[in-house]
This record gives C-alpha cells, structure tokens and sequence, in this order.
C-alpha cells in the first residue's frame, strides 16, 4: 500500500471511529512524520508554533466582544433600528431579523453568536406578533449565518490563515456576497409572508426611526470602529479585535449600563472554551508539510484531469463534498482539513484563492443550517423552543437563498474580488 | 473551606480561571500595543509577544478545560446512533487512541524540551528562554491525559450510562 493512501486511512478511520479532531489531525501527523522519517519531536515543536501567529489572535478576541455584546444589550438596539426601518412592509419582523444579522455580522465574526444575539430578541418577538415558532426560529438560524459571511468573519480568518493569503483582502472579499445573500434571505422571507404573514404594519414614520438610529449610535459605532479601523490601516484585525473587546465593554458597562459581572465571566469563560477548540490548528503545519511531502493535491488532481480539467466540475464536486460533508462535520474543522488540500487543485485549475475562501465560507454557512451538526440550527431551536426536526424543514427555503448566491458568486466571480481589487489593487 | 469544596474549584474551575486572565493580558496587550503606536508614538514589540504566547496557553488551558465539558469536536453522532454494544468498544478504542496519542505527545514535548534547555535561545523582544513558554505543550498534554481519564471516572461513577463521550456541546 503506499504511503499517501496510509495516511489517508489513517485520518479517514479515527474521524469515523469519534476520535477528537484535533486528535485526529495529530495523528495523521504522526503517522506522515514516521512514514517519512522525520522524528516526532517536530511536531512538538510545531504545535506551539501553529498557534503564535498574530492574526490567530483576532479569533478569541472578537469571541469575547461578540459575547460581551450579546450578553448586553447592543444586538436589541440594532434590531430596533431595522425594525424602525422596515416596520411599514408586511412581514416586517423577517426582514427585521436579516437586516440586524446583517449588520451584527459586522460586529461578530462567527454564526452562531450572531443567531444567538439577534434571535433572543427576534423570535420571542415575531412569536408575540403571530408568527410560528419554526418560521421565527429558521430566519434567525438562517440569517445569522451571515455573520460567518460579513466582515469580520472567523472562517475568513482561519481560512486566510491555511490559506497563507491576506485576511483584510478576504475580508473585503465577503462584503459584497454578504450583501447578496442578505438580499436572497430577504426574497425568500418576501416569498414565505406572501401567504401567512401576520403581523402588523404600520405607517412609515421618520420619528421613531430617528430615535432608534440616536439610542442605537453607540452599537452601530461598533462595526464603523472594526472596520473602519481596519480599511483605513489604523489597525491591523487582531488589534481592531482587541479595540472591539474594550469598546463592547465600554458601551455594554458604562453607556448602557446593563451587562452585570456575572454575564462579564460568563461571556470570558465561553471564550475560554471557544479558544480550547482552536488546538484543532496545532497540527496543521506539520500535516501541511505532510500533505505537501507527499503531493497529495497532485495526486488528486490527476484524478481530476481524468475528468477534463474543468473548474466548473471541480467547484461542484467541492460544493457538493464541502455541503454533505457539513452536515456531519463543525465547519472549522472542514475549513482546516480540507483547505490544504483541495486550495491548491482549485489554484491549479486557475481558481483564484480568495474566490475559493468566499466560496467555502458559503458551504460553511449551509454547514451551520444542516442536521445533526449545525450550529445555528441549535441556538435558535432552544430560542424558539421548536423541535430540530421542525426547524431543520423550516430553514430549507433559505437553504436555497445560500444555493442561488452560491451559483451567482461562481459565475460572476467580480462579485466577490472586485472590492478587494480596487482597495489593494490585484493579487499578485 | 473543605476539601470538597477544594476539589471542585480545582476540577471546574483551575486552567478556566488561568485562562480567563490569560485572554485578558492578551486583550490588554493588543490594545496597548495600538494606544502605545497611536498615542505614545513607540512600537512596543514586547505586547506583541506576550499578547501571543497568552495565546498559546489559553489555547492549550482551553482545550484542557473543554474535555471535562465534552466541548471538543468529533464525529460521534453517527456513532451514538449504532447499537451500545458496538458504539462502546468503538469509543473506548477512540478514547485510547487519543491517551496513547497524549502520552506520545508527552514524549515527543519532553524530548523537544531537553533540547530548549541544552541550547540557548531567547525570545527577540523579552529575552525569555524559549523553554518556558513552549512547556505548555507537556503541562497540556499531561492535563489533557488526567482530564481524559477523569470523563471515565464520573462515567464510571455515574453507572456508565450512555457513552463516556458526547458529541460536541455547542454550549453558550
């Protein structure tokens, strides 16, 4: 048996049998490190070195502004805002719902903090008005996915980090996709109040709207201050993470005045756990060495040619893989592993890298809205108080609002890579 | 206080509140560094350094406190949904791969360490001996063995009901 297809068995037969990821991915290490003669102790090394590098830093940091921020009060002000916005359209509270995951997404780097922190608000609300309890929770699920999406965005920063490509590039990559599947959701909330919307509507007025923008500056000030700093080059993302941190404090503690310690160590200790998750990378770069040792990308690619060497064919069958692939495995684990592998097949093929980070970054997302293993669809369920079954159906129209932006990015890849080009002129 | 009560702050709450006060150094850290860029007008390099090897321990401290709360990801839904008699030997066979994978870890960081130790080799910006904070990899490791073998003690304890994993918890 060669040696590429051992390793191979090896990480394919301990992710099957439960082993841990990070155990999983350590192992495989190994097993690569011992076949090719490399001692062990590299990967010792490697595993404190895997976890140094600066941007990394942004991840635990922007976890802990986001749960400052959903603990307290910011997310309620931002969805007053858009419900200030919206209120005269029939079924407004979904559009609601989007809107304030749209712009939460540019506060919170990650999926499910933004369903959490817009659906507490959200789903009791909608529910007050007359919505059903799946519809209410799938919206929250579905649209909070876009935090993922939105810059900041964790799986960019991961992503940008297996990628070895520029982070505030992919960052800017995702505004426009971002703003298409916001559109999308909206359609598909359009499409679905068609028939039973209840809720009420009520005469646009500037009154109110201008209150909520005044109660709210200081939670809109929060993604103006992230990225803002960050395009301006006044900070880099991990210090634009660290600004965040004391921001949400300060407007969560001293303007606001409602987050109490308690909810402080609570939204530190998830952090803490959250980070713990992050040991999955200690091992990605000797597996990279590993992978790039033993060619593995070209080994698949050859297989790829037997088929034309059609990126077209290549992008679906990774869209596919990554979306049946997601409803069993956490989406950063999918982004770690499969990134080193399959990035350098889509280069090859003459996909750019940042286009492919935009495009795994949706697969994600519909990772986060699939059973048994999808985030969001957890967080809002227990919001909601609906069964996983009923919202897993609910969020199936929205799964085709990520499928259509999915088909649009690929098409017209400009979408996602002219922003970055113009800020920073084209990737070299 | 009694040893009880010891015990348990020790069991939940030891490399959680380290780590918690290693997340803020690292916040602290990163907002000196731009206060310090911005305001002071002096590139501070050592905020930078601190900031990641906080970083590291938090992680590791992380991933130690994360099993006792079952909040590590692995496959084990498709598993749960097999017959005990078979979902059990295949998660005890997991879980021993995973010590034996701890325990290889323990050697390999050892050995790595003792070559720290041999040579000199300082961190550019503090000058710390890089031996220190790369021991985090063996104090993890050995952690994460005792916290693997304590999820089989409370199972035990508990009557070993269910499985002695779970799935990744998606707490919040």
């Amino acid at each position: 048996m060669s040696e590429p297809l051992i390793v191979a068995l090896v990480f394919l037969v301990t992710l099957l049998m439960g082993v841990p990821i990070f155990v999983v991915l350590g192992v495989t290490a190994l097993v690569g490190l011992w076949l090719l003669d490399i001692p062990g102790s590299s990967l010792a090394q490697s595993s404190f070195v895997a976890l140094q590098p600066f941007p990394l830093l942004a991840l635990p940091l922007f976890i802990f502004a986001g749960s400052i921020m959903e603990r307290g009060h910011t997310a309620t002000r931002l969805i007053n805002i858009a419900q200030g916005l919206m209120s005269s359209y029939k079924g407004s509270l979904g559009y609601v719902t989007v809107v304030a995951c749209a712009i939460f997404g540019a506060i919170s780097g990650s999926g499910m903090a933004t369903t959490a922190a817009v659906g507490s608000v959200t789903i009791p609300r909608m529910m007050a008005e007359g919505y059903s309890p799946r519809f209410a929770s799938a919206v929250a699920a579905s649209a909070g996915a876009l935090g993922a999406m939105i810059p900041p965005s964790n799986m960019m920063i991961i992503y940008g980090l297996v990628a070895g490509e520029s982070i505030p590039r992919l960052f800017l990559a995702g505004v426009l996709p971002g703003a298409i599947l916001a559109i999308g959701l909206m359609v598909t909330v359009w499409l679905m109040v068609q028939r039973d919307a209840p809720g009420t509507t009520e005469k646009f007025r500037w009154k109110p709207l201008v209150l909520a923008f005044w109660e709210g500056k200081w939670a809109l000030g929060a993604p103006v201050l992230i990225l803002g700093g960050i395009y301006s080059g006044v900070f880099t993302p991990t210090e634009a993470a660290g600004v965040a941190v004391f921001y949400a404090l300060f407007i969560e503690v001293i303007v606001y005045r409602e987050l109490s310690w308690t909810q402080f160590v609570g939204a530190l200790r998830f952090t803490v756990l959250m980070t713990g998750i992050l040991i999955l990378l200690a091992p990605t770069l000797t597996l990279g060495h590993v992978i790039a040792l033993y060619d593995m990308p070209d080994l698949l690619l050859g297989l790829m040619t037997l088929l034309g060497e059609n990126p077209w064919l290549f992008l679906i069958f990774v869209a596919i893989f990554y979306i049946l692939i997601g409803t069993f495995m956490d989406s950063l684990a999918q982004i770690v592993i499969f990134t080193p592998v399959l990035l350098p097949i889509a280069m090859a093929l003459g996909i750019d890298p940042i286009l492919f980070g935009v495009f795994t970054i949706i697969t994600a997302e519909i990772g986060f809205l699939t059973p048994p293993v999808g985030g969001n669809l957890y967080v809002a369920q227990r919001i909601g108080k609906v069964s996983l079954e009923a919202i897993s159906v609910a969020v199936i129209p929205f799964f085709g609002a990520y499928i259509i932006g999915l088909v649009i990015i690929s098409i017209w890849p400009d979408l996602a890579l002219w922003l970055p080009n113009l800020v920073y002129g084209p990737r070299l | 206080m009694t040893r009880r009560t010891l015990l348990r702050i020790v069991d939940l709450r030891l490399e959680e509140t380290v780590a918690c006060v290693l997340i803020v150094v690292m916040a602290v850290c990163v907002l000196l560094q731009v206060i310090s860029r911005y305001l002071l007008d002096l590139g501070m390099h050592w905020t930078e350094e601190i900031a990641a090897y906080c970083m590291v321990w938090a992680v590791y401290l992380g991933a130690s406190i994360g099993i006792r709360h079952h909040f590590h990801i692995r496959m084990i839904l498709l598993i749960e949904k097999l017959p005990r008699a078979l979902a059990l030997p295949i998660v005890l066979a997991a879980d021993a791969i995973w010590v034996a994978f701890n325990v290889l870890m323990i050697v390999y960081a050892t050995a790595y360490l003792s070559l720290l130790v041999e040579f000199t080799n300082r961190s550019p910006a503090l000058g710390i001996e890089q031996e220190w904070p790369h021991s985090i990899v063996l104090i993890a490791y050995a952690l994460m063995t005792i916290r693997v073998a304590q999820t089989y003690v409370l199972w035990f304890l508990g009557g070993c009901r269910g499985l002695p994993a779970r799935e990744h918890e998606e707490v919040r």
